[in-house]
Order: C-alpha cells, then structure tokens, then sequence
C-alpha cells in the first residue's frame, strides 16, 4: 500500500505530462486542413490583399498521375486577413508551415513590402526559411503554371531557388529572415530574386544555362519518373530567376541582371562548380567552371578616406570551348591561357565595378557596406553612415588561377 | 539528516536557472540592447554570483536552515513578516515566466486556438509539487539537468552554422544606459540565487561544496550566455521580433529543411524541465506561506497558491501587454532587492545556540 499511491501520483503526473506536451486537444482533422506550399500576394483593385495559396491535394501513390495542386484566394487588408478570410471561405484550416515559397506581385512593389513580409517574420504559422521571390508581374500568375517536369509551380521555383551543390549558383535566393535582417539592418537594404515565365522550348531563354552539366542530369531521371504517366497536363513553361531585385527601405530601386547577379554570388557567396562563359578570346567561346572560390570584401575606414576592397580569388577550369583541346577526356584541365585568365579578370573586375555603379546608383547597399563600417570601424561610423555611398573609394582585385 | 546533498544543488541550478530564460528574454534584450544584448546578462549573471557567494559563506557556517536562523534574529512576527514578503516575491516572480510558457506552448504545440485551460495540467503538477518536501526538487534535479543540457546543446548544435559570429561588434557601442535598462528589464528572470537562501541548513555541505555551487552557477549562466549569442547571431536586426527564441534558433538548418522539425525533440526536452522549473516559485510561495499560515491541513496553501495565479493569468490575459511592461518596469527594482540585495543580510544572521555555545566557552 506504501508504494501504491507514489505509483498512482506517477502514473498520473505522467498522464498530465501527456496532455500538457501532446497536441491532441488541437489537432483538426486531416480531411479539412489545406496544406499551403506557396503564398502569392497581389495587390486588389480596391487597395486590399490578394492572397492565392497553392495547396498540395495528397492522393493515393501507386497511381500514374502526380500530385494535384488547388489555388485558392482571399482578400484582406492585410495579409493575415486575407489567409483567414480564405479558410473562412472554404472551411478548409490553412495550414501554413509547409509554405515554402511566398511569391510578391510586381503590383506591391511601389509601397514598402515589409507591410507583406513582416506578417511572416513574426508569425510561428509559416517557416522564417521560406524563399520570398518577386514576380515580374502578377504573383497569382506564377501559381498557374506547370513545367514540363513539375506539375505543382512552387516546387519548380523552389528547385531553381535552391540548387544543390554542384549546380550553378546563378540565382540570388533569400528567405523571409534574410530579407527582413537586410531591411531592418543598418543599410535597410535588401533583394530577392525577380521569378520570369519563360518559353522552356526557347533555346535563348532555356539553353543559356551552362551548369546544367553535371547536376541537371540526375534532376532530369528524378523528375522523369514521375512525369512519364501524364504528359498531358505539362506545361510548356519555365521559371527564371537570374535577375535579381532590388529594395531600399522595402520599395523597389533596381535590378542586377544575370551577369550583375552572378558576380554578386561570387562575392557574397561560394560559388564552386558554378560555370560562366568566357566568349571570343581570339575567336573562341571558353566556358570556365569555378572549382574554389575565395572571396572577401573589406572596409576601411579612417578620418581621411573609406574604402571598400574586394578581393576575388577564383581557381577555375575549362569545361568546355569552340576548339580543340589539349584532351579529349571531358572535364580534362585543360591550361588555361594567360590571356584567357587575363580577359576573365578584367571582365570578372569590371562586372564588380558595375556592381558598384549600381549601388551608388540605385543606394540598395547589398554588398553591406554600411554593415561593415558599423561592425568594424565603428569609431568612423558617424562620419561616413550618411555619405559613405558618395566617397568610398572601391577596390577591385581579381585573381583567377587555373591549370598552366 | 539533510534533505539535499551539494551535488543536488548543483544539479538544481543546471537544471532549472537557464531554462526561464531561453523564450521571451532575448528578444526583450535585443530590443533594448541590441548586439550587447548578451552584455546585459553579463550584468545579471554578476549580480548573482555575488549574492550566491555571501550566501554560500552563510550555508558554511550554519547549520541551521534560513526559517530558524530569521527567526532568531527577529523574532516569530518579524520573522513572519520577511517571510510573507518573500512569498509575494515569488508569487509575481512566478508570473511572467508562467505567461510566456503558456503563450510558448499555445503557439508552437498546437495548430488552432485551445481552450484557455489547456495550461491546466500544468497547475495541476505544480500543485503536486508544491505539496512535497524540498528534497522532491532535489531529486528531479538529478535526472533533469540532463534533460536541460541535452536539449540546450541540440538546439545550439543545429544553429551553429547558421550564426554570424560578426554581428556580435561593436561591443559596447549602445551605451551603458541601454544595457542596464536591459539587465533591468529582465530582472525578473534571473535572481535564482535566492533560491539558496532557502537550501541554508537543509543540505549537507562537503568539502569544497560553495566553489561547486559557485561554479554550477556560473555554469548555468554561462549557457544563458550562450543562447543570447547564439539568438543574436542567429537573427541580428530582426531578434526584437523573435518572441520565443528557442524554437526559432535552429530552424535555419539545411538537415531540417530536408528531415522535418527533429529540434522539437530539443525544445521538449527543454519544456519538461519547465514544469518543474516554472513550479519552483510556486512551491516556495506556498512553503513560506504555510510557514506564515500553519494549516493543518497542507494541501489548502498550494491549492489557493496554483488556483489564484491561474485565475490571476486567465483574467489578466486580455491586458498581458500591460502586464508585462508593468512587471518589467516597476517590479524589476523589487526582484533586484529581494533576490540580490537582501540576501545580502543573512550574513548578519547568526544561530542562538551558536552563539550562546561561543559565549560560554
């Protein structure tokens, strides 16, 4: 009797535990949750939100046919509003921890665009790692698309965003975090990738993409398996996302083009494996692949000057070119010219100097700059945080090595 | 024989003094302090180890526990009276952490509104606690500072990568003025050194056993520190808006975008040991309350203690924004006298029988 009633108090601290950690007093039936993988918002004719969510519709595997997709839409004053008012509308519980993508029209891009990102920095309803891209015109529009490979658009966009190693690093993704880090950070600047509906059967659009060697290959076996039993609801469409938006204060200020957008990853990022074209190098097209890439951006500051140095150090080889080459085995090291190297460092230096162009010129300090001085020359902060665009004196290194 | 042992002690602090402090503070400091947000703790974490040394001195002279040795010094009513205060002390000390418990659970455990007794099973353990003696937390102290120090390191282990170790400068750059309005604003969460004060007399002190509890303390606080570096270096500009910064820490990892949320198993083990964490001022309330009030019958204390702070946070639910800047605003002063400033006092407190034998001889 000594021992039962301790193990009675046991058992039942242990039910408490249960009903205290476990979720079942809030569970909703599976049968009316909407499982949300990407948020489109558009601005309404009256000034309000549009809000299209692409909900994933799970269905029995074993099946030819993939997954299906619903969209749904709702309108609110805010963004929040209008993620309630669809579930209110179609009864369906929104379940949003599963979006992944929240796409932002081209429509909101006049006003801040925190007013629509910072609902998802703060709410715990949706994932902070959730990729934020800008769409060049309606955001609905992108939801409605299917690609050859991918019947659900928000999984095609994200596999464009997110690219494993080994593919090319030509997109600039962010997610909802880093976007507002950038926003309410000392620059309040900050960019997300700008999402294109392309042709995938125009070779200009489709064809450019050099990096799809070694990587798009498995991508393509993964994806045609699931493709195979239903190519009648595949679209012709693709998504790119090479050009890169850019935001001061959340309002729209410019744009880094594919070339602009690259170089920026070069520096902000490591870029190995990523390949770029080296065209017409005494009448021959090189394309280069970057196997390490160690780059670094510096401030300085003192009383008499700031300057900003960049220094890239690229070891890189030559997948590909319009010649013959030293081997014929394929992704062979082939030697690399001096003038080659000296043609891919002027163009790398002079892409960097445009980068600067265009932060001087659009005042989006995306390389953050304003960062750097604050963190690391602090005592000089309060004398270059208002100017520093005008006097900083840039600094553009570029050395690429390669075999000789 | 005692009711705790030093190893128990030091376990006790590892297990519960972090815990608190991991959801709502470090977005309330990175408000208030920004990067020297973890500075501000620093200040905290200070002002402990302070009134944990002069208390373990204490704990080495006396032999007998906090209660007698009050009373002795002044009398059974003013005894009471010190006594009474303390119990308020820990009844509004109880109170935000409860709250941003509740909130923390309401908002990452379940998917729609609950009902606003689901924190009930809570109340109902803290009850149960309240109605055991002190070595019950002793005890628990020995499994669930693995509990903590699991959880914690799986948490920092996921977010490791994700930090930017260069946010942390310029340190110092936001003024002293802002970070001991922060150290002042979080007053509320720490000040767990009092909680020796009542382990005086009730554990066995071995060789050596202050610098243990010493250095567990700084332990503990050294993993508070941690989290706040972590969570700044995590989040930077936008760590104001992170309420709760324990689920959000390790989130940015590449292995959970591609597994699922497994840090859950970190947080839960966390939020285990704040049941008993979290039923810590509770339990002293209501033990120090029973001291003021002997009932005979025990239970009727612990009851009134859990059900009125219940009540208390249900009704107080609608004006929790006011509450809150209430408590961090006007009460911080009083957390810091009553868990730094008079325990400072038992120094003075000496055991009659002690004293008489010292006389005599």
């Amino acid at each position: 009797m000594k021992t039962f009633k301790p193990k009675i108090a046991l058992f039942l601290l242990f039910l408490i535990s249960i009903l205290f950690f476990s979720n079942d007093f809030g569970l909703i039936d599976i049968e009316k949750t909407a499982i949300i993988t990407a948020i489109a918002i558009d601005k309404a004719e009256d000034g309000d939100y549009l809000v299209t969510c692409q909900i994933a519709v799970p269905e029995a595997t074993g099946a030819v046919s993939e997954n299906q997709k619903a969209q749904m839409s709702g309108k609110g004053s805010t963004v929040g509003g209008a993620i309630k008012t669809m579930g209110s509308l179609s009864g369906w519980f929104p379940q949003t921890i599963f979006c992944n993508l929240i796409i932002v029209g081209n429509d909101l891009i006049d006003q801040d665009v925190i007013g629509v990102l910072d609902y998802f920095s703060k709410t715990m309803r949706v994932q902070d790692s959730a990729q934020v891209v800008l769409a060049e015109k309606k955001a609905k529009d992108l939801l409605s698309v299917s690609t050859p490979l991918d019947n659900i658009s928000s999984f095609a966009i994200q596999k464009i965003l997110l690219k494993n190693p080994g593919f090319d690093q030509d997109v600039c993704p962010v997610d909802i975090k880093t976007f507002c880090v950038g926003y309410y950070g000392e620059s309040k600047s900050s960019y997300m990738p700008l999402v294109k509906i392309i042709s995938a059967e125009d070779p200009e659009k489709s064809g450019d993409s050099s990096g799809g060697g070694s990587g798009s290959g498995g991508s393509g076996s993964e994806q045609s398996s699931e493709s195979q039993g239903d190519t009648k609801t595949k679209g012709t469409n693709a998504f790119d996302a090479t050009t890169t938006a850019l935001f001061v204060k959340g309002k729209k200020v410019g744009e880094l083009d594919k070339t602009l957008t690259h170089t920026f990853n070069m520096i902000t990022k490591k870029i190995n494996g990523t390949a770029f074209s080296i065209d017409d190098v005494d009448g021959v097209n090189y394309l280069v692949t970057v196997k390490t890439d160690d780059s670094m951006t510096c401030v300085k500051a003192d009383q008499n000057q700031l300057s900003v140095n960049i220094d890239i150090n690229l070891y890189c080889q030559v997948s590909d070119q319009t010649k013959v080459g030293n081997s014929s085995v394929f992704e062979s090291n082939d030697v690399m010219s001096e003038k080659l190297i000296a043609i891919a460092e002027t163009r790398i230096a002079q892409n960097v100097e445009e980068l600067f162009a265009v932060i001087r010129q659009t005042g989006c300090d995306f390389l953050g700059i304003k960062e750097k001085l604050y963190r690391f020359n602090h005592k000089q902060y309060s004398r270059y945080k208002d100017n520093y665009l005008q006097v900083m004196d840039t600094r553009v290194n570029v050395k690429l090595q390669g075999q000789s | 024989m005692k009711q705790l042992k030093t190893r128990q002690i030091c376990f006790f602090f590892i297990a519960f003094m972090p815990i608190t402090k991991f959801f709502m503070v470090p977005s309330i400091l990175a408000g208030q302090a920004h990067e020297d947000m973890w500075i501000c703790s620093v200040v905290n974490l200070l002002l402990d180890l302070f009134t944990l040394t002069a208390l373990t001195v204490v704990c080495k002279r006396e032999n007998t526990d906090f209660i007698t040795l009050l009373k002795n010094k002044l009398g059974e009513k003013g005894a009471k009276v010190v006594l009474f205060i303390y119990a308020i002390y820990f009844f509004t000390k109880a109170f935000l952490p409860l709250q941003e418990q509740k909130e923390f659970v309401k908002l990452s455990l379940y998917i729609n509104m609950p009902t606003d007794l689901f924190f009930l099973p809570f109340f109902l353990a803290s009850f149960y606690l309240c109605l055991k003696p002190m070595r019950v937390f002793g005890r628990v102290s020995d499994v669930l500072w693995f509990f903590t120090l699991s959880g914690y390191l799986i948490l920092i282990a996921l977010s490791f990568n994700n930090v930017d170790w260069t946010s942390l400068l310029p340190v110092g750059a936001r003024g002293v003025k802002n970070v001991l309005k922060g150290s002042y604003l979080t007053a509320n969460w720490w000040g767990d050194c009092v909680y020796l004060m009542f382990f005086i007399g009730n554990f066995a002190h071995g060789k050596k056993a202050s610098l243990k509890i010493i250095l567990c303390y700084l332990l503990s606080g050294v993993i508070v520190l941690f989290a706040m570096i972590f969570f700044w270096g995590t989040f930077t500009s936008i760590a104001f808006q992170q309420k709760f910064a324990m689920t959000q820490l390790s989130k940015y990892t590449t292995v959970i975008n591609n597994t699922g949320r497994f840090d859950y198993l970190g947080i839960l083990l966390i939020l285990f040991s704040c049941v008993f964490g979290l039923a810590l001022p509770l339990y002293f309330c209501s033990s120090l309350l029973q001291e003021v009030f002997p009932l005979k019958k025990r239970w009727i204390i612990p009851l009134v203690v859990n059900v009125l702070i219940l009540v208390l946070m249900t009704a107080l639910n609608r004006f929790m924004a006011t509450v809150t800047l209430v408590i961090q605003n006007y009460l911080s002063l009083f957390f810091i006298i009553m868990a730094n400033l008079l325990p400072l006092f038992t120094l003075l407190l000496k055991n009659k029988e002690k004293t008489n034998e010292n006389l005599q001889t």
